[in-house]
């Protein structure tokens, strides 16, 4: 079953001359998938995935995630739907400065003023190594800790997807590796669908399948010829 | 939403020297709008003590009571409480009020010799019976209605000594067989065990007794005490106030809802700023999942949460700066009268300092203004936070159309990246050139007014060339021996002592009198037929015979007409051209006392063109006869006085060039020792100079005051935008500055950035100028062209150049300062976040 599909989505922008970001990209994502997409600078890697997080608009195209159409959504539906159901990690500055580590991972449950199940909290932080910096604030933690934390937010509402965009980007080899792993683990744990774009051969090579974004086309990496998803 | 709120509390708190412009802005907007609100307030309040300390605080009283009411209003259980007057007409053109025991513990009339009266038979009287009836004096007996009372005090009331007096006596016994006893008037003042039934319950007795409540209530017999009704909000309609109240207050708090509103438009430029350094935070909280509504209302919170200490700490400091002003304008008005001989200071000073009164509910009032303030402020800012991209938050780039210049390559690359900075950051740029300009422009508005009053004070209003005016009134002929007196005042280089008396002008009574040119006015509509009069005035002899000479008429002429009037009643003053009253050839007025009255004819037997000696203005809608004051006073005699208005009216006016105060002394003196000072009122050259220099420095003072305080809102909005925007551009100028551009370079193109700043800004003050001059111009009587040439060179240029000048330096203090920030920081730091 597909938690993530695309039908013919493209994006193009207008600013004073159009560009062609995304072109008819057709994409599919099964449960528990972990996919990496990598692609040179200015291919459209990150446009896909500000699409599927929804906090961009397609020029045209459907996206359907876990059988809904969130390109007919209203803006307030869309921002809801993304607070329960995908997950979204940056690059850089992913926590919220001035509330604690715990808040930060419990974001999406107190915007929607729900309580979290102690459990799943205690089962995430244990596997991500941050139980014990609970009441610290992010400028207290270093990269790859405030990596972790990102995680852990994006994990605390069982969400359909987690979208990361270059999350090792910020970080050196030794945290990139544990970053890596970390989305392993919580794949195999969690049975979460992950997304990554990167441009870190090494974790492409980690994940399940491995997609090509070219000049807005994105192809996957197993067929033999180049063929346009 | 309790996430919500720690997330506004915690971007307070982090950010503690970002939020100051707008804490700073926002206490001294509070400061303002909570002086104006203490102020209004406490002399609302002091209106209120005054007149429950006075007249007292019953709900209602009802007169001419008889034996059953009497016995209703005391069987009545929804009244608490009631007491009686007892009012007795007397031969002596004096009324007895026997007050009762609720009258005697209020201020009310204060003895200005003897005391006030504690048993039956004891009466106070005012001064002026005592100057009228110099046998009686305190300690002295009356009879009055066969009885025989005891003068036991002294009060001043400020009435015409020729006008009926009010004896207040002391009402002993209350019991009906008393009060009743003889043909005295007696009246009821009711409180009600809950006041807000005082409408409804008095119409009801009203009623019971078959009294009509609204024509009892015109003809004075009920009287509502509205001033402590209202003041609790208690209205005919229960709570709903009528339209005049609404009109009082929308009056009296208008002008403190639009301070609301632009205090609410400075604050919004200096809480935009500190907002938008939370982008960031924002594009992350809606990519989790933060709806647009949930993020407006973190921004309302942020600045509510912002505001309370500047609140509070405002509302403490309004207090100190209410007390300050007044205190400040009270002194002022020690500096006027102290310069002024004991006479006349008298007139000019203020009664003393009082404390602004401090009541809850202004505090009240002021916080709430404040909130709706602040509230109103942070309305765009949720807007926009909350319509922000996601995207064009965390990455700053933006999908809206912007329009692109042709960024030349013109000249220096310092004016050129100036000019293309500035094209970028044109909406930070423009927060700042409002905030200036909105300062700026709320002081030319007072200055333009100011210039306007000095062109209609030089060019609307009648310039009288005599420094001493003195204008007694009396109930019967000016004693001869006051103006012999005055004669005799060594140095007065011109002198007139005159009398004049007012007459209805019914242009009916007098068909075919108005002339040719008047119809012809009145038709153009420059002027109304039902709004004339006639004033007939008496000069002196020496100088009616001196009119007549200079106007070739005989001397045996007993009335003359000014046989002009204003052709215009718009035209300013000194630009009116006059056409003549008549060209009739019947030589006659018909006039009359009042509408009702019976119809006097006045024989004109000349015709004069100028108002002899320059002595009054002439008002639009007037139409004078001179005669001589022996001739009127004697017209007066033969016809008697108008029943509404029985008062001889003289004025005495001179002019003295070298020594006026001195000259202006004596005659007062001698005026005072014939006329009480009660019956009339003088006024001098130096008085007005005196007042008029006391306003001007009231004016300048509070002037100087608000203008401060907008002047530091603006400075401190200025200061943080610029400080705000060159710090959000470091890395740029770090990139800039590894490209090879030196820090001299960077420096030569910020100031050129700030110089564009200047010269917009000054454009668009100087659009503001000319519209705030135009729109003056145009409203007023005067020609457009000649008005705005007048206040173009009446205008006081100075504040306005102050207030840039500091503009200026503030701008450039904080270019200065940002430039330290940006350019002190390591390049390698900056590179390395690049």
């Amino acid at each position: 079953m597909s938690i993530v599909k695309t039908i013919k989505l493209t994006k193009t922008y207008n600013s004073g001359v159009a560009v062609n970001a995304l072109s008819d990209v057709d994409f599919e994502l099964a449960k528990g998938e972990l996919v990496a997409i990598i692609g040179d600078s200015g291919s459209g890697k990150s446009t896909l995935l500000h699409l599927l997080a929804g906090v961009d608009t397609p020029t045209s195209g459907e996206i359907y995630i876990q059988d809904k159409n969130i390109t007919k959504l209203n803006k307030d539906d869309l921002t809801v739907f993304r607070r329960r159901n995908i997950g979204v990690i940056y690059q850089f500055f992913n926590l919220i400065p001035n509330i604690t580590v715990h808040k930060n991972i419990l974001l999406p449950l107190l915007l929607d003023n729900k309580r979290e199940d102690k459990n799943y909290f205690n089962e995430i932080t244990e596997i991500l190594g941050i139980r014990d910096k609970l009441n610290r604030y992010p400028k207290q933690l270093s990269g790859g800790e405030q990596q972790r934390v990102a995680i852990a937010r994006s994990l605390i509402t069982r969400p359909a997807i987690i979208l990361a965009d270059e999350p090792t980007g910020n970080l050196d080899r030794k945290n990139s590796e544990e970053i890596t792993a970390l989305f392993r683990l919580v794949n195999k744990r969690f049975l979460s669908t992950i997304m990554i774009i990167t441009h870190d051969e090494k974790v492409a090579v980690s994940c399940d399948k491995v997609f090509k974004m070219v000049d807005g086309r994105l192809y996957s990496l197993e067929e033999a010829g180049c063929e346009n998803h | 939403m309790k996430i919500i709120n720690e997330l506004a509390s915690s971007a307070i708190k982090s950010n503690k020297r970002d939020t100051l412009a707008t804490k700073l802005s926002i206490l001294l907007a509070v400061v303002l709008l909570g002086s104006v609100v203490f102020i209004i307030s406490s002399l609302k309040e002091d209106k209120y003590l005054e007149v429950v300390s006075v007249v007292g605080n019953f709900n209602v009283s009802v007169s001419d009571i008889d034996e059953q009411m009497y016995n209703s209003l005391i069987e009545n259980k929804d009244i608490k409480q009631i007491s009686f007057d007892r009012i007795t007409a007397t031969e002596l053109n004096a009324t007895i009020y026997e007050k009762g025991d609720y009258y005697w513990k209020l201020k009310g009339f204060e003895p200005v010799a003897g005391r006030k009266s504690e048993a039956a038979g004891e009466l106070m009287v005012p001064t002026r019976f005592l100057v009228r009836n110099k046998d009686f004096a305190v300690g002295s007996q009356l009879n009055a209605n066969n009885k025989s009372y005891t003068i036991v005090g002294e009060y001043d009331d400020y009435g015409y000594t020729f006008e009926d007096c009010i004896f207040i006596g002391y009402l002993s016994n209350t019991s009906k067989e008393s009060l009743f006893a003889d043909n005295s008037v007696i009246e009821a003042f009711i409180w009600f065990n809950n006041p807000r039934d005082t409408y409804t319950l008095t119409k009801q007795i009203l009623k019971d007794f078959g009294v009509d409540a609204k024509t009892a209530e015109d003809t004075g017999r009920v009287y509502f005490n509205k001033d402590v009704l209202e003041y609790k909000m208690i209205y005919p309609s229960g709570i709903i106030p009528p339209k005049k109240v609404l009109i009082e207050a929308a009056e009296t708090y208008g002008g403190c809802l639009l301070l609301v509103l632009l205090f609410a438009v400075m604050i919004y430029g200096a809480f935009n700023v500190w907002n938008s350094r939370d982008i960031k935070q924002i594009a992350l909280l809606k990519s989790v999942g933060m709806t647009e509504r949930q993020v407006r209302k973190m921004v309302r919170i942020k600045a509510l949460r912002l505001s309370c200490f500047p609140i509070i700490a405002g509302t403490a400091l309004a207090y100190i700066t209410s007390n300050l002003l007044l205190y400040l304008m009270w002194f002022n008005n020690s500096i006027t009268y102290r310069k002024l001989s004991d006479i006349f200071s008298e007139n000019m000073q203020a009664p003393d300092f009082r404390l602004v009164s401090f009541s809850v509910p202004t505090v009240i009032l002021i916080i709430s203004m404040s909130l709706i303030t602040v509230y109103i402020s942070a309305l765009l800012p949720a807007v926009k936070s909350a319509k922000l991209k996601v995207i064009e938050g965390l990455n700053g780039i933006s999908e809206n159309k912007i329009k692109f210049g042709k960024s030349k390559i013109d000249g220096r690359v310092e004016n050129t990246l100036a000019r293309d900075y500035f094209r970028s950051y044109s909406s930070t740029y423009r927060t700042i050139i409002f905030s200036m300009v909105i300062s700026a422009m709320v002081l030319t508005i007072v200055l333009v007014s100011q210039s306007y009053g000095i062109i209609v004070r030089e060019y609307d209003k009648f310039q009288n060339p005599y420094n001493f005016t003195s204008r007694i009134y009396t109930q019967s002929e000016l004693d001869k021996d006051l103006t012999e007196d005055i004669k005799r005042v060594e140095g007065i280089d011109e002198l007139h002592i005159y009398m004049d008396k007012s007459f209805e002008f019914n242009s009916d009574d007098n068909r075919n009198f108005l002339s040719g040119e008047f119809q012809d006015a009145t038709a153009e509509g420059r002027k109304q037929k039902n709004d004339l009069y006639v004033i007939i005035y008496g000069l002196s002899e020496e100088d009616y015979r001196s009119v007549l000479r200079d106007n070739g008429l005989d001397a045996a002429t007993s009335y003359v007409l000014l046989n002009k009037i204003a052709g215009n009643n718009t035209a300013p003053y000194a630009f009116r051209e006059y056409i003549p009253i008549t060209n009739a050839e019947r030589k006659e007025i018909n006039l009359r006392n009042n509408e009702a009255g019976e119809i006097i004819t006045v024989p004109v037997e000349g015709y004069i063109n100028e108002f002899p000696f320059e002595l009054e203005s002439l008002d639009k809608n007037g139409i004078y006869i001179f005669t001589q004051m022996s001739v009127l006073e004697e017209f007066i005699r033969e016809r008697g006085q108008d029943e509404g208005d029985s008062v001889y009216y003289y004025t005495i006016k001179l002019k003295e060039k070298d020594d006026l105060s001195s000259i202006a002394d004596k005659c007062e003196r001698i005026i005072t020792s014939y006329i009480p000072k009660s019956d009339h009122f003088t006024s001098t050259d130096i008085l007005k100079a005196a007042s008029y220099e006391e306003q001007n420095r009231n004016e300048h003072m509070l002037n100087a005051g608000i203008q401060i305080i907008l002047l530091i809102i603006a400075l401190s909005n200025a200061y943080n935008s610029f400080h705000g925007n060159l710090r959000s551009r470091k890395r740029e100028f770090q990139v800039l500055s590894t490209t090879g551009m030196t820090e001299k370079q960077i420096k030569r193109m910020i100031f050129s950035e700030s110089k564009i700043l200047f010269a917009i800004t000054a454009a668009a003050y100087l659009l503001v100028f000319c519209l705030a001059i135009g729109v003056r111009a145009y409203r007023s009587n005067f020609s457009f062209g000649f008005a705005v040439k007048e206040i173009i060179l009446s205008l006081n240029y100075i504040p306005v150049i102050l207030i840039f000048a500091v503009m200026i330096s503030g701008v450039l203090a904080a270019t200065q300062s940002g430039i330290k920030n940006i350019l002190g920081d390591d390049i390698n730091n900056a590179i390395r976040e690049i």
